[in-house]
């Protein structure tokens, strides 16, 4: 696995190396100005899980999968390399990120904020929930199941705004602060600390779940 | 026998090609020419036996191991070219070989770069920039630098050059002078393997025609050049392929002797090269 990781650092350092600074500096800096811990969670979750599906995706351009998995490498451990190797990145460029929220002078929030256990699970829930989502989508159609994730999500809010009359809107907000509200009573009924490592179980369930489902159309893909 | 490949049954189907019921093995200590027309199921095969496919049906043993149980341990000892050569085209062939040579446990680097020096590699120079034979070249250094126990290779000589195209066919040849080591060549130069090939297989519309060694096909299969006679009736059984022209009759059949008592002097009768096998299997039977 060591050896895929490698490999897909090298094929990608450049690319790497520009994400891991740009993304970071951009959320630093749109963090350090807007004090809504509700959308911060989406919208880094979302910038960071495209990164290295953005990467896979030059792989995918390139047709070098074909060659990547003619070497000594089962699809599991291939897949597996690229799960770990994704949240490694992932992670990495949501701690710079959020440092440099704290960082950036005049930032609107504080470091217990941004380093508090409700925003840090609320954030890797986000990345793990859009990451694990598209995951498989881009295993199935490669590039293009990223962007039917993102026009499916678009139409979805279309479709909201032409039928808000007729959509109870609280029953939307319900479903939207479902997950805030999940972390609110994981933690009064657990604890701050026992509610975050149970946060950090059901993401770690749930990303074994989108590993399981992408090995299974990864197992069935052809080349 | 021990075979470095053996394929039983080889069924798959998709997108309107279906390869069907393939069974062929290669000994170890030679060489195998795959042969056959353009989507005749060459390269399907080769995917095949890299798992790089499903397989429907049928059984793959390399080296005397599946090849879906034994991936790892197979592709560690099986140095593989494909018909287009896949690498990272934007990295140069330096770290295209960083990336390659840690995955194989035997992976030779002095080996590496005396073939990269022999091939006249540019190991600075970016994948993309390279020539079609070079893209072949580098694959082909790889391959050959990990100690593998088989080689596949889909059309490696394409876009080569022929003095570098005999360059290599010297190669395999020494390659296999350690007799538990094989190869197995698919090419449409037909010539390559009448040069190197022990066994030659022949494949048309997914389906095996033959698998035999080169010179009990070379040895059997002729050319009958004649007139109009040939075409009769009593003849139809015999013949493979025919082919009419305006200055004659060609067939091809892989009876030398029967087709020698026939027409004895009424007709020429010449070895049949591969070439001529391919051609006349492929497109024999309507006017040249």
């Amino acid at each position: 696995m060591i050896k895929s990781i490698r490999k897909d650092l090298i094929l990608h350092k450049k690319f790497i190396t520009w994400m891991a600074i740009l993304y970071p500096l951009y959320l630093g800096f749109l963090g350090s100005q807007v004090n809504n811990t509700n959308i911060l969670p989406i919208f880094s979750g979302f910038l960071y899980a495209l990164v290295p599906l953005i990467l896979f995706g030059r792989e995918d351009k390139f047709k070098s999968e074909t060659f990547g998995l003619s070497l000594p490498v089962t699809r599991r451990e291939y897949l597996r390399s690229r799960f770990i190797f994704s949240w490694g990145l992932m992670l990495l460029m949501y701690l710079v990120g959020s440092l440099l929220m704290v960082a950036v002078p005049g930032g609107k929030l504080s470091a217990a904020t941004v380093f508090g256990s409700k925003l840090v699970l609320l954030s890797l829930f986000f990345i793990a929930a859009i990451f694990g989502i598209m995951m498989p989508l881009f295993i199935r159609l490669g590039q293009a199941g990223m962007l039917v994730f993102l026009v499916v999500l678009q139409i979805l809010g279309v479709l909201l705004m032409i039928f808000r009359k007729s959509v109870d809107i609280d029953t939307v907000k319900k479903i939207i602060r479902l997950v805030p509200n999940g972390i609110a009573a994981l933690q009064s009924s657990l604890g701050p600390f026992p509610a975050f490592l149970a946060g950090l179980a059901i993401l770690a369930l749930f990303s074994y779940a989108s590993f399981a489902l992408s090995l299974a159309l990864f197992r069935r893909k052809e080349f | 026998m021990e075979y470095a490949l053996d394929i039983r049954n080889l069924s798959k189907a998709y997108g309107g090609f279906r390869l069907n019921d393939v069974s062929f093995s290669l000994p170890r200590g030679y060489i195998m020419g795959l042969i056959g027309p353009n989507g005749a199921g060459k390269t399907t095969v080769i995917k095949l036996i890299l798992n790089l496919i499903r397989r429907d049906g049928g059984e793959i043993r390399i080296l005397g191991l599946d090849n879906l149980a034994g991936e790892m341990e197979i592709k560690s000892r099986l140095g593989f070219v494909h018909d287009t050569p896949f690498f990272y085209e934007h990295l140069t062939l330096a770290n295209v070989r960083k990336t390659v040579a840690p995955f194989y446990r035997d992976w030779d680097d002095g080996q590496f770069r005396h073939l990269a020096d022999e091939f006249d590699l540019p190991l600075g120079k970016k994948f993309k920039a390279l020539s079609r034979g070079m893209k072949m070249k580098f694959a082909l250094a790889a391959a050959l630098s990990h100690k593998a126990d088989l080689l596949i290779l889909d059309e490696p000589t394409s876009g080569l050059d022929p003095v570098f195209r005999r360059d290599l066919l010297k190669k395999l040849s020494a390659f296999i002078q350690d007799e538990g080591k094989a190869v197995l060549f698919s090419t449409h130069i037909t010539s390559d393997l009448e040069r190197i090939a022990d066994f030659i297989t022949f494949i048309r519309g997914g389906e095996i025609v033959f698998s035999s060694p080169r010179d009990q096909i070379l040895g059997a299969w002729v050319v009958v050049k004649g007139g109009p006679e040939l075409l009769a009736a009593e003849h139809k059984a015999l013949f493979k392929g025919i082919r009419q022209g305006a200055y004659g009759v060609q067939a091809l059949t892989a009876e030398a002797g029967e087709a020698r008592r026939r027409f004895g002097r009424e007709a020429v009768i010449e070895a049949a090269t591969l070439e001529d096998i391919m051609f006349f299997m492929t497109k024999g039977n309507g006017h040249a």
